[in-house]
């Protein structure tokens, strides 16, 4: 009862404070004249970045130094966990996992969920969504694996801790590349369209966009994976 | 349009409040799942729909699934 009481009081409080707040607030009535560049530019245009989808080409394109240190600070993350648990022997007991009618759903329910990440990245230049929102959806799938079947069931399928970190390597690796590669042909560092095609076969890729989003899915897809293929080690293991 | 979004936030304050007092720990985290389907709802009434495809991944599978083993590894209900 006295939770409800203080729950009530919260509510009505941020209602006060918003009544009073959004008369104070002007109303935005026009585009800042950086939103506008971005709009008329990422397409069409004299700066342009060869893709229809604006954040995208702000991500990788306009702001791409951000997100290129962005990544740098998940993988440092990722590193770190790496290094608190590298003592950690690979132990994993529940060998059954749940009962068949989960594991049923979960092998239907992970194909299509790496069915739409998959999609989610190759479309990130053309439609929302990119590298990061591709491959945290990428990451759910060895989740459910490790829930429903075992921590063991993944790594018979081949996805140890040690290829994870070779596949999140790799897309790292390609990220730096792509991003040190104009410098030598005369560009500047991570520079888009002249350096490479915006249209590959009569498809249109963006130039480095696609390459980038590819990258990063690797990247973070298997990132994550590291994080739950430790987390998911039952405790106790040094004893055992 | 913005009202709808009005209302998700000021649901999603009353489950901020429920998260933050709940002592079971695995409500609190089917909570704060609740909370991100909120957050999910506002951002489509925005029309972000770049944010939605990274925080649905995130705040519904990732970070969920994360606590859940790391309660697993200590005791479900906190000690007050």
């Amino acid at each position: 009862m006295r939770k409800f009481i203080t729950l009530s009081i919260i509510l009505l409080a941020v209602m006060a404070g918003a009544y009073y707040i959004s008369p104070h607030l002007a109303p935005k009535t026009e585009l800042n004249p950086l939103g506008e560049f971005y709009l008329r530019n990422s397409y069409f245009g004299e700066y342009s970045a060869g893709s229809p989808e604006v954040v995208t080409a702000i991500l990788w394109d306009y702001r791409g130094l951000d997100t290129y240190f962005e990544t740098a600070v998940l993988f440092m993350a990722i590193i770190g966990a790496v290094s608190i648990f590298r003592n950690m022997p690979s132990v994993s007991f529940h060998p059954h996992g749940l009962t068949s009618i989960t594991r049923t759903g979960v092998k239907i329910v992970g194909l299509i969920t790496f069915i739409a990440a998959a999609t989610t990245m190759f479309h990130g230049h053309i439609t929302p969504g990119g590298g990061f929102q591709g491959g945290s959806m990428l990451a759910v799938v060895p989740l459910l694996v490790i829930v429903a079947f075992s921590k063991k069931a993944l790594e018979k399928a081949g996805l140890t801790k040690e290829r994870a970190l070779v596949i999140r390597t790799i897309g790292l690796l390609t990220i730096a590349i792509v991003a040190f590669f104009p410098l030598l042909v005369g560009g500047y560092f991570m520079q888009n369209l002249p350096v490479y095609p915006r249209e590959l076969y009569g498809m249109l890729i963006s130039g480095s966009l696609f390459l980038f989003n590819m990258a990063e899915f690797l990247a973070v897809g298997a990132g994550f994976t590291i994080i739950f293929l430790l987390l998911s080690n039952p405790e106790g293991g040094n004893e055992a | 349009m913005f009202e709808l979004a009005a209302i998700f936030l000021l649901c999603a304050v009353a489950l901020s409040y429920l998260i933050v007092t709940e002592t079971d720990l695995l409500k609190a985290i089917a909570y704060s799942g609740v909370f991100g389907g909120l957050i999910l709802l506002t951002l489509y009434v925005l029309m972000a729909p770049d944010v939605i495809l990274a925080y649905v991944a995130i705040s519904v599978g990732l970070s969920t699934g994360l606590m859940v083993f790391v309660v697993s590894k200590t005791t479900r209900h906190e000690v007050v």
